[in-house]
């Protein structure tokens, strides 16, 4: 009966372990640079400075006489 | 749940641009104190009126000079209410986006940036005003062409050259429009025996006052006090005299961008011959500067379509698309 207690208490400790370690493997995999990262950050960023992206904010100068209607 | 913010904290005017609805405050950076109690009795137009016009008890303040805080606790006081004015309760803590000088040291960011956090914000971030100018003024900054921007504000005058989303070159001086309305107060002061108050001086500038000479000049008649009598006084001003008043501070802006535009790396020198320089800023409405400027440097000059909206518009779009664009916001540490 310990014995088989031992070894529960065993099993469960290794997988934890192992799904610790798989999970901190994964996080760590996704957090890594890929090499096209930069270019897809950078391309995202000019992206959104361009005259299309832009469009729709400056029309929206709408001068709104009541400041508290946040509809 | 709140509406992220973008603000344009001014020496002359605050803006404030709301996400998904645009610009919803448009008014003087000036705040009325009650000196006895410290409480806020104005602020804004109602704030600007009383300049000058205040019984003792009462102080109305532009809390900022140079771009920078002169004022901390009237200035937190200031965001507060202007949060509170356009829907912010305490329950409801937005992200902000705020516009400053790209010359303000450290100190001067910190400050910004915790008076926001205790009006209000849950997050505050700040963003040099050229560049919220230029994405205001709808120049194509996406592109790898050099665009220069030329931003005068009241207490400081920032020139910018800016290609592929990025910085190339900057000139800031602490010189605005502001200093423009104290050459002209000095002047009136020495050369006419009278004293005018800084909204006289003001109103002579918009009506008469020119960087350069321009057709149809007409003078303007001041009233005053006599600087011998203490009686109110009437003397008739011209515009040449106006614009030799101006003119060491005009002279210090058109030398800011001369500066600029000599750090451009050679490449962007022809883009700007092409496309030109653009103007933004209430300083930039002057008459006859977009000439001078255009005279001293052989680039030709243009004004934007919104000069006085331009910066809170740009940093209203970082607020729009916040997570893509918030590496273009200054690092402050906290």
């Amino acid at each position: 009966m310990i014995a088989i207690q031992g070894a529960v208490f065993i099993f469960t400790v290794l997988a934890i372990a192992c799904g610790g370690a798989l999970g901190t493997v994964l996080f760590r995999e996704r957090r890594k640079t890929g090499i096209y990262d930069g270019i897809e950050n950078f391309r995202r960023h000019i992206e959104a400075l361009s005259p299309e992206a832009r469009r729709n904010v400056v029309p929206r100068n709408v001068n709104s006489n009541d400041p508290t209607d946040n509809r | 749940m709140a509406r992220d913010l973008a603000i344009d904290l001014g020496t002359a005017n605050t803006l404030v641009y709301m996400k998904g609805k645009g610009i919803v405050l448009n008014e003087p950076t000036v705040i009325a104190v009650n000196r006895k109690t410290s409480e806020v009795l104005a602020t804004g137009h109602e704030a600007w009126n009383m300049i000058g016009r205040t019984p003792g008890y009462i102080v109305a303040v532009r809390p900022l000079r140079g771009g920078a805080i002169t004022d901390f606790d009237i200035t937190e006081r200031m965001i507060r209410l202007l949060l509170q004015r356009v829907g912010v309760s305490r329950f409801t803590r937005p992200k902000v986006v705020i516009c400053v000088p790209s010359a303000i040291t450290e100190v001067e960011r910190r400050a910004v940036t915790d008076a926001a956090r205790r009006a209000g914000a849950s997050d505050a971030h700040l963003i040099e005003q050229p560049m919220a100018a230029a994405i205001g003024a709808e120049l194509p900054i996406d592109e790898p062409v050099g665009n220069m921007v030329i931003d005068i504000g009241g207490g400081t005058s920032e020139t910018a050259v800016i290609s592929l989303g990025g910085i190339v070159a900057l000139e800031a001086i602490r010189v605005g429009s502001f200093d423009i309305d104290a050459a002209i107060q000095t002047y009136v002061r020495r050369e006419h025996g009278i004293a005018i108050g800084e909204r006289t001086a003001e109103d002579i500038k918009i009506q008469i006052g020119t960087a350069s000479p321009m057709p149809g000049e007409r003078g303007a008649q001041v009233r005053g006090r006599d600087l011998v009598t203490g009686l109110p006084k009437n003397i008739n001003l011209t515009a040449e005299e106006v614009r030799f008043a101006i003119d060491e501070v005009v002279t210090s802006i058109v030398q800011s961008v001369t500066r600029c535009l000599s750090k451009v790396p050679p490449e962007m020198a022809q883009d700007f011959l092409q496309r030109g320089m653009y103007l933004v800023g209430g300083g930039g409405l002057l008459r006859g500067l977009a000439q001078r400027i255009e005279r001293e440097t052989c680039v030709p000059v243009r004004m934007s379509p919104m000069p006085l909206e331009a910066v809170v518009l740009g940093a209203g779009h970082c607020i729009e698309n916040y997570q893509v664009l918030r590496s273009m916001f200054m690092s402050t540490r906290r």
